[in-house]
């Protein structure tokens, strides 16, 4: 079934009569009453109008990005604003000067009569909105060349205040101005790196500066397409690789969301001897301060060098069943353990896998050696008592 | 039955319905139409909403929270006195005013509702708000994108036929673009973008910032009641600048020695990188409706903070004509949700309307890496509905098992543009079942379905054992069981309420304690009297005589608070 006879008339080119058969058609296939009829329509009706345009595309549309972009000096399009008398019906104590859009001129009639005391429809716009605004082809020539300007001298170009010409032009904010400008200025650091040997001219917070207007880096697809992949990584190489300053959260939800990232083999090495040193001094000061204690000789009797074990093993089955989700050491290099779900362990969980953890370090001759094959970093006690350590 | 269209904003909320072939604003018990989304707690426990509360942000901070829709979707706490509370907590707590304004305007009882959100809104947050309803004892039957909802009021009122708008919200937390045609009684949406933090309290906030920089104190250090009355003072300050050139920002708080001058261009300024900011999202609808500027017929500006001369200004300098700013921008959504309420009671008068809109953003999975061996970057974003489909839409992708002898697929569902999973948010989960086989033999498909009301249904099949997995995302951040949403509605109900009635004579209590807190001296005696008689009034529980004695009060209030901001 073609579009046409979905839409119900004959092939046509005029986009109105596709948009009448489509509004007649809509109105009997309601989107939220018959979904699947209704996305056929759409599709249909997307066709038809697509059809139709590229049929009547003999005369193209009068303004192309491309076009501004190599000709800056191309007058572009603008609509004069023109100021009015003020209508003192609304605005009596409103001194200030009063613009008014001529274009479009339609007239709106209030549709809400029976709110009192409250106008919802009234032509408000009795504002001094500053214009008019700069004429766009002198915007673009003083722009361009203060750019041209600001980069030649690598020292000025890093100056706090050299951008500052940026600021003040309101031209920047219409949109083929600023993307036209911000391809040619783009392609002037490009050059200028270019110059300098492949350095960059820029340094960091000039450069976020630009890019926190022209959003370089939210656009890389278009700008690779230009300049190619090479270039433009080394003009944005000064951007960090991914925002991942977040702030640390001491608590984990029940729940981890997100992806499960495998902490980094280091990382957990050290934390466990950060771990292992806490609670040895721990265990020292406890000896040296509460040996006196009669319930804790017992314990304190098993001596310097193996007391401090168990408190270890407690200390990792109670820390990490709990919110932390983390020992002390884990918590300050961003990990944490969870189930392969991604859920808190609870605690016969934390000693299963603590128990498992004491076997294979006393049988280290063996399992140093498994886990040495076992090259997607999670280590046998993990493996066993199914638990993993993920960033946080 | 009447459905009740809801406009629940951040700052603001309003509600309306269709009756009589037109959309009526129900006012609120004040008889204003717009109820401050500001909830508070009482000395006594009572629960406090919309103006009353508002004015106790000042004398009483520590009891009343704002802002709140901002945490919507997440699982945040927010204290209020003795209790802490959600975000959909809260939330229903103000529909639950306004639905109680409702049924005393129409004189029955409601138990529907469509409530407007957001284009940007993700799933989280658009079940987030589903919930407030039901909190509420409100059906929602449906979540209307806000600038489609303004869209809805302009289109119709405009007739004009073949046009294509742009609405611009900007509302109290919430930035939100939709390019819209409206031909035939049909309205197109064409695109739609927005920020999801970019809203009015933004630019207050930036306002705040450059204000403690001026006077050169540490917010940090301030009481918290302080605070609010430089932010309250502030907030004044903003809006009187859309009507004044400049103005003079003094006595806002007592280290402040000299006064701070700002004009429009400083502000302006100031603004500056929120103002990049606006243009970003304008710029992707234009793109992808593949529509020039020029093609606009009329910029519609929607939401309170697009009074603000440097938003203005600046849609005048993006599209260098001026916008259309003739419809309330505070009210026009409510009435819009009101339209949207009629379609979904299939009024007469709205036979021949039929809208459409579309997904604001791409959906997809989490598919493997391959060309990032060290898991630096992540895993890679696939996109099974692009962004600005035409919904409702349903889409099929088949995945294929990365590993040999794999018996688990994990299909993280994401949101968002970014080629790389961890810049896109993240949605939520699902774990299907595969036989075993050789790395790439096992295939599922996964389809991903989404509704009018922006909520995603993600189903799975695997062909070669033919089982299917039919469910929601599950494990969802923020998302709620059954017995967490039970437990919140008895929280809820064992909350106590203010009577309506005395509602009136209360928020006049409530804003001369405001007032008393923000000034000083003589005005403050002057203050204590007032209330102090007020007091006395209502205490002999004359009716006539506390009519007459509000009023007196209501008009002494309005002069002592023109009085008392730019001294």
């Amino acid at each position: 079934m073609s579009c046409w006879d979905i839409l119900e008339i004959e092939h046509t080119d005029d986009p109105v009569s596709i948009k009448r058969a489509y509004a007649r058609k809509l109105k009997k296939t309601r989107p939220d009453e018959d979904p699947q009829g209704f996305s056929q329509l759409h599709t249909a009706y997307k066709q038809a109008l697509q059809g139709a345009n590229i049929n009547r595309q003999t005369n193209p549309e009068p303004i192309r990005i491309t076009e501004l972009e190599t000709t800056p000096s191309h007058p572009i399009a603008t609509r004069s604003i023109h100021a009015q008398e003020p209508d003192d019906s609304t605005r009596q104590n409103d001194p200030t000067t009063t613009l008014e859009i001529p274009d479009p001129p339609t007239p709106r009639s209030p549709p809400v009569e029976n709110i009192p005391g409250r106008e919802l429809i009234s032509g408000h716009l009795h504002e001094d909105l500053d214009l008019p605004l700069e004429d766009l082809n002198q915007a673009w020539d003083r722009l361009t060349e203060a750019a041209d300007e600001v980069l030649s001298n690598s020292t000025r170009a890093n100056e706090p205040g050299s951008w500052s010409f940026l600021n003040d032009c309101d031209a920047l904010y219409h949109f083929d101005f600023k993307s036209s400008y911000s391809d040619f200025l783009f392609g002037r650091l490009v050059y200028y790196n270019e110059s300098n040997n492949g350095h960059n001219i820029l340094t960091k917070p000039p450069f976020d500066y630009l890019n926190s207007i022209f959003r370089w880096i939210d656009n890389r697809t278009i700008l690779e397409d230009n300049y190619g992949h090479e270039v433009v990584e080394s003009v944005l190489a000064l951007v960090p690789a991914a925002t991942e300053e977040q702030s640390m959260n001491w608590i984990s939800p029940r729940q981890h969301t997100g992806p499960m990232i495998q902490g980094n083999y280091y990382s957990r090495v050290f934390s466990t001897a950060l771990d292992l040193a806490l609670v040895f001094f721990t265990f020292i000061l406890i000896s040296k301060y509460m040996a006196n204690i009669e319930f804790l000789q017992g314990w304190l009797s098993m001596g310097k060098y193996f007391g401090w074990i168990p408190l270890y093993l407690a200390m990792v089955i109670v820390m990490t069943s709990t919110a932390f989700q983390a020992t002390p050491g884990m918590l300050l290099f961003g990990l944490k353990v969870v189930s392969p779900r991604g859920k808190r362990l609870n605690i016969l969980h934390s000693l299963l896998r603590t128990t498992l953890f004491l076997l294979s370090t006393a049988a280290f001759k063996i399992t140093v050696w498994i886990n040495l094959f076992l090259n997607d970093g999670r280590l046998l006690h993990d493996r066993l008592s199914r638990s993993m350590i993920i960033k946080r | 039955m009447t459905i009740l269209g809801i406009d629940l904003g951040t700052t603001n909320s309003a509600c309306a319905i269709w009756k009589d072939g037109e959309s009526v604003l129900i006012p609120n018990r004040l008889g204003s139409y717009l109820t401050p989304s500001v909830v508070g707690v009482d000395e006594g426990g009572e629960i406090l909403v919309g103006e009353i509360a508002r004015h106790r942000l000042i004398s009483h901070p520590a009891m009343t929270t704002s802002v709140f829709k901002r945490y919507m979707g997440s699982d945040h706490q927010i204290r209020v006195g003795k209790k802490t509370f959600t975000a959909p907590e809260l939330s229903s707590l103000v529909l639950r005013s306004l639905k109680e304004d409702a049924e005393a305007f129409t004189g029955e009882s409601i138990s529907h509702a469509v409530i407007s959100v957001p284009a940007y809104f993700n799933d989280i947050q658009r079940k987030a708000t589903k919930l407030a309803g039901e909190l509420t004892g409100l059906q929602v039957d449906r979540l209307i994108n806000e600038p489609t909802a303004a869209a809805m009021m302009y289109g119709l009122h405009s007739r004009n036929d073949g046009a294509q708008f742009m609405i611009l919200d900007l509302g109290g937390g919430t930035f939100d673009v939709s390019i819209v045609e409206y031909f035939d009684g049909i309205l197109e949406v064409h695109a739609s973008s927005g920020d999801n933090h970019l809203g009015g309290e933004d630019f207050l906030n930036m306002l705040a910032e450059h204000y403690f920089n001026f006077i050169g104190v540490n917010p940090n250090t301030l009481k918290k009641t302080e605070l609010q009355h430089i932010y309250d003072g502030l907030e004044a300050a903003k809006r009187k600048l859309s009507f004044e050139r400049e103005i003079k920002i003094n006595g806002l708080t007592k280290s402040q020695q000299q006064p701070w001058l700002i004009n429009r261009q400083d502000f302006e300024r100031m603004m500056q990188p929120l103002l990049h900011r606006i243009q970003t999202p304008v710029e992707r609808t234009l793109r992808d409706a593949g529509i020039h500027p020029d093609n606009i017929g009329e910029v519609v500006l929607v939401g309170g903070a697009t009074r603000m001369h440097a938003f203005r200004s600046l849609v005048t300098k993006m599209f260098r004509r001026m916008p259309s700013g003739n419809i309330d921008p505070d009210l026009v959504v409510a009435m819009g949700a009101g339209i949207q309420a009629g379609l979904k009671q299939k009024d007469s008068d709205l036979d021949d309307i039929v809208l459409t809109d579309v997904c604001p953003y791409s959906l997809g999975t989490e598919i493997i890496n391959e060309n990032d061996p060290s898991g630096k970057q992540g895993g890679l974003f696939m996109p099974i509905i692009e962004r600005n489909s035409i919904v409702p839409v349903s889409i099929e992708r088949s995945l294929y098992t990365v590993s040999d002898n794999q018996t688990r697929v994990l299909i993280n569902v994401f949101q968002g543009e970014s080629r790389l999973v961890k810049h896109n948010v993240y949605l939520g989960e699902l774990e299907v079942k595969v036989p075993k086989a050789k790395a790439g033999k096992e295939s599922i498909d996964v389809r991903y379905s989404y509704d009018m009301n922006g909520l995603l249904e993600v189903d799975v099949t695997v062909p070669s054992t033919g089982k299917k997995y039919q469910k929601t995302i599950i494990n969802s951040p923020g998302s709620l069981s059954e017995s967490d949403i039970e437990k919140s509605k008895n929280k809820l109900a064992s909350l106590k309420f203010h009577p309506r009635a005395q509602e009136e004579n209360r928020s006049l209590i409530a804003r001369a304690e405001r007032l008393f807190e923000s000034s000083l001296g003589e005005r403050r005696e002057e203050l204590s009297q007032l209330l102090s008689s007020f007091d006395q009034v209502l205490e002999r529980q004359n009716p006539a005589e506390i009519k007459r004695a509000a009023k007196q009060m209501s008009e002494i209030l309005a002069e002592l608070e023109s009085e008392n901001l730019f001294s």
